[in-house]
This record gives C-alpha cells, structure tokens and sequence, in this order.
C-alpha cells in the first residue's frame, strides 16, 4: 500500500497548511484531506503535489506491505 | 515485460507498457503492486523530473538506470520450505522475526507465485540448508 503519512509530516515541518497546499498544486483540499486515509490516487496527482512542494515522491509518499 | 505482467497480476502488458511509454499515469495501486513484486521503494523506480529538465515528456518518469531480471525470481516450493521452518522450531511469525523482517512477512510471501531468489538464500541459509533443494 502507498501511504502520504510523509506528506503530512513535511506539510508540518515546512509550515505549509493542506489548504495552501491545495491552492499551489491544483489538487483539491478534500482529496488532500482523503490521503490521510491511503486513499488511493494516481502519478498524475502526485506528479502535482511535487512540483508544488519541490519535492521528491519519496519525500511524500512510501511503500508499506499490506498486513493480512 | 510480459513475465514482470503476469507477476504483478496484470491482466495484460497494457499497464507496463504505459509506464514504460511515459504517457500514462498509474494508480498508487498499481505502483503499490509494482513495489511489492520488485521489493523496492517507489523512489526506485519513479523519479519525478523538473519541467526544464525534460524536453518531450510531461509525466513522472521511470527511471532510466531502472532494471529487471527475471533470474533474480524463482518458484519457490512452499510446502517443503514450511515444513522444514516447522520443523527447524519456527512459527511463521518467528521465522519472520528471525530474517529482520515484519512478523507477517512470511505469511505474505507465501502466497506469491514467485520470490526474489535472494530472499530464498536468506531462507535457507537461516535454516542451514541450500536454497537449491527449494525450487
């Protein structure tokens, strides 16, 4: 499962809030907000959150395994 | 491709193909898959690449030093390699536990068609036997 918990972590560490996130990339807050649930999404998405925050993917997302 | 499809559960080489065109995006659920199968790190195989820096394409890219090799996978016979954890005085959570990994590891593992040959090794080599006697 690819999971943001990263994201939401350099949002705090840089000062950046969800919503000027939102602004800057383009991507909706409420799809924002969703991420902190995995919810899935697609490269096009974070190819926006990237290029919004500078960023790497591995800056803002990981692999975990699924736990059966 | 078509070997790397079929290990990931593919239907066909549509979604590889699409990524390896750089055209398309994927699904986090793809590249979730992709991840588990190669047992690597969506930084392993995806970069994402600065609008002056790439000239045609406008899309994550795979990276180009990004490589596969089917001799790294064998089919791993389960059964025999199980019983002989059993027997060597392990649950599947503590052989798990044994190799460095998470306690379900195993568990997941087991049911994959295919695994990393490396993986095999550190198997059998924590069981003290060779990995050959498992394929």
């Amino acid at each position: 499962m690819i999971i943001f918990n990263k994201l939401f972590a350099y949002l705090a560490e840089h000062d950046i809030s969800r919503k000027e996130l939102s602004e800057k990339s383009g991507v909706s807050l409420s799809i924002i907000n969703d991420l902190r649930y995995n919810r899935k999404s697609n490269t096009g998405m974070i190819e926006k959150l990237c290029k919004a925050l500078n960023c790497k993917p591995e800056d803002i997302l990981e692999y975990t395994p699924e736990e059966i | 491709m078509q070997q790397l499809s079929l290990k990931a559960g593919f239907q066909n080489e549509r979604t590889l193909s699409s990524i390896a065109s750089r055209h398309q995006h994927i699904t986090t659920g793809t590249l979730s898959r992709l991840c588990e199968i190669l047992e690597c790190k969506p930084g392993d195989i995806f970069e994402f690449v600065e609008e002056a820096d790439r000239q045609k394409h406008k899309r994550i890219y795979v990276r180009e030093d990004w490589q596969y090799s089917s001799d790294d996978y064998v089919v791993v016979n389960w059964e025999r390699l199980l019983s002989d954890i059993k027997a060597a005085g392990y649950s599947e959570a503590k052989f798990s536990l044994a190799l460095g990994k998470a306690n379900n590891y195993l568990a997941l593992k087991k049911n994959r068609k295919y695994t990393q040959k490396v993986l095999l090794k550190e198997m059998t080599d924590l069981l003290g036997k060779p990995f050959e006697e498992y394929i």
